[in-house]
């Protein structure tokens, strides 16, 4: 399955280009679709807080980490109480499905498609000359 | 391809087939704007950075 970057402005107006994918986050009977940014230098998958409402689950003080960002910040998460079900879709091919726990922050910021928890279930290959994501099991 | 605009820095957006339906600072604020919406189930949902990203 491939899909086209998703491009933006850069810091001098340039075009830049991401490589973002379409994933929907299930939990609880509630989904929440998104576009978010594969990030392979991101241990784990963040999400920002709100989306915890969204999919009711209940974050607790006992599963709070902290990260460190590329500015060398440091940043609150919590863990999700209970595995997340992440499915990657395109019409015409079977949707990749597979569940983890994720992170929620409460810097609000893209979400981030991390090591653990995504990118250890998927090939995806980033084929940047064209602008383009090729994402296998 | 699908592009960010610039008016959309630092906002949610809903998209439909490429296109932005409806944005907001808040994505609280936003699914409220897109619950009443037929095809609300059909929508996805993105924050448009502020500036580019390191990470």
């Amino acid at each position: 399955m491939d899909f086209p970057y998703i491009e933006d402005l850069g810091l001098e107006e340039e075009r830049i280009f991401r490589p973002m994918l379409p994933v929907t986050f299930k939990a609880n009977g509630e989904s929440f679709k998104s576009y978010a940014l594969v990030d392979s230098g991101s241990d784990y998958t963040i999400l920002p807080i709100e989306v915890a409402g969204i999919l009711k689950l209940r974050l607790t003080t006992e599963r709070e980490f902290h990260l460190q960002g590329a500015g060398g910040n440091i940043f609150r998460i919590y863990k999700s109480p209970e595995r997340v079900e992440q499915t990657i879709e395109k019409r015409g091919f079977r949707p990749r499905k597979f569940s983890s726990h994720v992170y929620f922050a409460e810097s609000g910021s893209v979400i981030l498609l991390g090591q653990k928890g995504f990118l250890d279930h998927l090939n995806v290959k980033l084929k940047g000359p064209k602008k383009e994501l090729e994402v296998s099991c | 391809m699908f592009k960010f605009e610039k008016k959309y820095a630092g906002q949610w957006i809903a998209i439909k087939n490429s296109s932005i339906v409806e944005s907001d600072s808040s994505l609280k604020k936003l699914y409220k704007k897109v619950e009443e919406r037929k095809d609300g189930k059909l929508l996805r949902f993105t924050l448009v950075p502020k500036t580019c990203i390191a990470g």
